[in-house]
Formats: structure tokens, C-alpha cells, sequence
């Protein structure tokens, strides 16, 4: 399941990000339809703790890809049902920048 | 004009998150307009008129304000009439579905613009004299309001607004505290630096970990991917907290081992090392707060305001590894999170860094929280007044709630003996 998510600069002017280590970064998280979180990309894992300033030009987007196996942290495959799954950009704040939650549906 | 946004405030600006999660469709989906949220400024027609607009709208004009009730309340000398004053403020009444009636009418003693022009030389006179606080143009007394920080000032401005023709009847000169500019561990000009303030080097932020004196070169240590290429040494100049804002460079960086393939616990293709610390000197003539890391108020409270100073009295082990247990507790200072502090959970891991061939051999998790710009970081152990310094900090997992540090004694191994207090 190929997956997409952007950070767009809507406005007019160039702004600059804060963002986690050395080179942007971005989560991916599923949850199931009780909320908890059965699979994210970076769990596990250590990032560096610098932060970036990147600048970002008015109109221009940061797009990360990222393909999901549809296997749970537990390296199972998830039952069918439905799921949300949303981005999350490291920044200076340790909850990131957090895209609204997107559904999806697992099927058999 | 670029302009800095912090995550807690980007929303504002960067309008669009997009997640495209789609089955069996290996092209990336494009935000759509319709997805990106609008940021509109609120409407004008309603609002309050400005004071200069006021005063050009209504004769015998004096000042404006709303009482604590939310009354419109407007100053006119005698015999100015009322009309013209609700009709400068038609709109803002029309708005809030308020009727003429509703405005209030105070007299004046003096013209808006008179206080004006006497708020301008009082100004001048007032800040000449060391105590002076304020000087305010205050439209709830159509007075000019002046704050002082004793009764020795008070005199002395009285005296200076007399001697420029203000009259003493058209100002009131009260107590005032001082205005303290609040500082805090990414906006202080720290001087001597200390450890734990925002640093900057081309394209990034990190913080101070420690000072510490290498043979007689006054230095401070940091992420060795604080540089601008992580292992080896390219002379990494640092600012403090901004080059933006103060444009003096602080310190090189000086020291900063290259990483290396092999040797024990290192995994194939990767490039290890046992500390991600570098070190930089400072500048002749700049100052370093040899032993000192900056306090905030409180661990884990999320301040970033500084109100002290903590003073190191000792170092770790020099052993590779360091010598705290499991379940230790132990402390950070850093530009993103502040003053955190939590239990050791792990010893002398080896790990991977995410995106990069980098390995860190035996370093130490602590289970606290974290941010993107505290690499660098000093981590200590609070022995009752003083502190015992443990290793920097480097990185952190992406939820923010354990960070990763090289132990004292592994940066030493790389970096060489180094006084810290």
C-alpha cells in the first residue's frame, strides 16, 4: 500500500521549518478502529536530536513515500477492518506536525 | 523575508497536511486546493477605529476605551458634541448589535494629540534618567501615565517635565517594577556561555553540552552531528543562540573523530564510533561558564525560562559505558524540551541512527523527554546541590519520550582528558 504524505507552505512567503535531525523526516502510524496504534514506521527507532532549518518556498511542498506491508509492529499481518492512518513530520515540538487522521479499509 | 516558525505555530502558515493513503496505485496523490485550508484575516468594517482615525473623525477628541463591561468610552472636551464620536464608532456598535445610547461620554481636559505630543517629550525627558519603566499616552485617565522604578526617579522626571514645559497636572508618575526581558535557553545571550543554551551552526540548532578546557584551549562539547559533516573536522563555526541575532562567532569546532568500519560490536556496512561528541574552542575574548549548565524552574514542567545555574562538581567514570545502573535517575538541559529528567533504562546499547550508516557503540536509553534540538545536551546526575556530569545527549526516538546519550567516559575516549569544572 503505497503511501503519500505532503507538507505544503499555503502561504505567500518563505517560511522555515524546524525540523528533527539531519535530513527531514516523517512517521507513518495506522490504528485500528479503537484507536490504538498497530503499526508506525519509525517505532523502534533513534533519530538524531539536531534540528534543521529548512526553508520551504511559498507553494512548494515536503512529500515523503513510504509503503506499507500491511503487517502490524508485531510483524503480522493486521486483520480486515477499518483503520485510519495519518503523517507525522518531526519537528522542534516532540508531537510533530501530525496530518489529519485518513481512513482505509483492509479487506479479506 | 524568510520567517522562523516553530512546529507549535506552523499550522498558521503551513496550511496543508495531505495524507494520500491509496491501495494499488503506485503514483503519488497531489494535494487538491480544495484540501488546503484558507487563512483569512478577520474582517475590518467592525472593528474599533483607530485613535488617530478618531481623532481626525471627531473634534474634541481625548482618548477611547472600553471599561471592563465592554462599554465604548470616549473622551471629548467640553462642548464637543457626541455625534460625531458615534459615528466614528458606528460600525463597531452596528456589529455588536449596540445602539448609540450605549457609548459613554467622559470629559477631557487635554486633546488626544496634545497627550501625544506630551507623551513624545516626556519620553525623550523621562528615559534620560536612569529608573525610568514607562511612558504611556493612557486614554482611560487623558493623562500621560509615566512609571518609575523609585521615588529618587520620580522626582528627578517631575523636575526634567517641568524644565520642558509639560504641565505637572497633565501627567501622573506612579511606582512601577522594572521590565525584565525573560530569557530562555534558545533566545539568551548567554555570556559566559553555559551549557544547555540554543547554538547555531549553518542550517541547524543544537545545544551546549559542556564547557570544558582540552590542555588551555577553552572549548565546549557537542553532537559530533552538531558539525556540519558528522566525524572529521571542517571548522564548524557556532553562534549563540543565532547568527541572526548575535552575528559574533563564539567557537570552532575542533575536534570531531572520523567514524570507522569494524572493530568489535560494529555491524558490516556500518560506520561506528563510541560517542557522537565533537568539540569546539572558543573564540579568543569569548567567555565559558567552565562547570555551569543553565537551571530552569522545574524537571519535566516544560519550561524553558532560565532562572539559575546548576554546577557540576564531578564527572563519571572514565569507563567505556559509563558507571550509572539501570534505573538510575538522571537530567538534561536542552534548547527544545529544557530541564527533563528519567531513569536510565538501558546500558551500554549499540544502535543504529535512523536514514544514515552511522552506529553508536555503548550508549545509554533514558526513559525522558526529548526534542529535535537538543543534540548536544549535557546529561548529569543531581547530587544534592551540585551535579555530576554523565555524557551528551544525541538523539532521541520520534515520539519524543527517551533520549540516547554517549556516557562521559566514551567521550573522553574519543575526544581526549577534558577539565569540565
Amino acid at each position: 500500500m503505497p503511501l503519500v504524505f505532503s507538507v505544503t507552505n499555503a502561504g505567500k512567503v518563505v517560511i522555515t521549518l524546524q525540523l528533527m535531525g539531519r535530513v527531514p523526516s516523517a512517521d507513518f502510524q495506522v490504528s485500528d478502529a479503537q484507536g490504538r496504534l498497530v503499526w508506525s514506521r519509525l517505532r523502534g527507532q533513534t533519530m538524531m536530536g539536531a534540528l534543521r532549518l529548512y526553508p520551504l518556498e511559498a507553494g512548494k511542498s515536503l512529500s515523503f513515500r513510504h509503503t506499507w506491508n500491511q503487517q502490524a509492529d508485531t510483524g503480522r499481518l493486521v486483520p480486515p477492518g477499518d483503520y485510519t492512518i495519518r503523517g507525522v513530520l518531526l519537528t522542534d515540538d516532540p508531537k510533530g506536525l501530525a496530518s489529519p487522521p485518513a481512513p482505509l479499509r483492509v479487506g479479506t | 523575508m524568510s520567517r522562523l516558525f516553530t512546529s507549535r505555530n506552523v499550522l498558521a502558515a503551513v496550511s496543508t497536511l495531505v495524507l494520500a493513503s491509496c491501495q494499488d496505485n503506485a503514483s503519488p496523490t497531489q494535494p487538491a486546493d480544495a484540501d488546503i485550508p484558507a487563512v483569512r484575516g478577520q474582517a475590518q468594517g467592525n472593528d474599533l477605529p483607530s485613535a488617530a482615525e478618531f481623532d481626525r473623525q471627531t473634534p474634541g477628541f481625548g482618548g477611547f476605551f472600553l471599561t471592563s463591561d465592554g462599554t465604548p468610552t470616549v473622551y471629548l472636551t467640553r462642548g464637543a458634541s457626541r455625534a460625531p464620536a458615534e459615528q466614528a464608532l458606528s460600525g463597531y456598535l452596528a456589529g455588536r448589535g449596540l445602539s448609540n445610547a450605549s457609548v459613554r461620554i467622559l470629559e477631557a481636559k487635554y486633546g488626544w494629540k496634545q497627550l501625544e505630543r506630551w507623551q513624545e517629550t516626556a519620553s525623550v525627558e523621562a528615559f534620560a534618567i536612569p529608573g525610568a519603566v514607562y511612558v504611556d499616552n493612557d486614554e482611560t485617565v487623558n493623562r500621560v501615565r509615566i512609571g518609575v522604578e523609585d521615588l529618587g526617579t520620580m522626582g528627578q522626571v517631575r523636575a526634567a517635565l517641568a524644565r520642558a514645559r509639560v504641565p505637572d497636572e497633565a501627567v501622573i508618575i506612579e511606582r512601577a517594577d522594572p521590565i525584565i526581558q525573560v530569557a530562555t535557553l534558545q533566545d539568551v545571550v548567554d555570556r559566559p556561555v553555559r551549557a544547555g543554551v540554543q547554538i547555531n551552526f549553518p542550517g541547524y540548532l543544537c545545544s551546549v553540552g559542556f564547557n570544558a578546557t582540552s590542555g588551555s584551549q577553552k572549548s565546549f562539547v557537542t553532537a559530533s552531528h552538531c558539525t556540519t559533516t558528522q566525524g572529521g573536522v571542517e571548522s564548524t563555526p557556532y553562534w549563540q543562540p543565532l547568527q541572526s541575532v548575535n552575528g559574533t562567532q563564539i567557537a570552532t569546532e575542533v575536534a570531531d573523530p572520523a567514524y570507522a568500519k569494524g572493530g568489535s560490536g560494529c555491524a558490516k556496512g556500518k560506520l561506528c564510533r563510541y560517542s557522537d561528541a565533537s568539540r569546539a574552542a572558543y573564540v579568543s575574548g569569548a567567555n565559558q561558564a567552565l562547570g555551569l549548565i543553565a537551571r530552569t524552574s522545574g524537571a519535566n514542567n516544560g519550561s524553558l525560562t532560565i532562572t539559575g545555574s546548576f554546577t557540576i562538581s564531578a564527572d563519571d567514570c572514565s569507563t567505556t559505558g559509563g558507571c550509572l545502573a539501570v534505573g538510575t535517575t538522571v537530567d538534561k538541559v536542552g534548547r527544545t524540551t529544557g530541564w527533563t529528567s528519567g531513569a536510565i533504562t538501558n546500558t551500554c546499547v549499540n544502535t543504529g541512527v535512523q536514514g544514515s550508516r552511522f552506529m553508536l557503540l555503548c550508549q545509554t536509553f533514558v526513559s525522558a523527554g526529548v526534542g529535535g534540538g537538543d543534540s548536544g545536551s549535557d546529561v548529569f546526575q543531581v547530587t544534592g546541590n551540585s551535579v555530576k556530569l554523565v555524557g551528551v545527549l544525541w538523539g532521541g526516538n520520534s515520539g519524543g519520550t527517551q533520549f540516547v546519550y554517549s556516557p562521559f567516559g566514551n567521550v573522553t575516549r574519543e575526544l581526549g582528558p577534558l577539565t569540565t569544572h
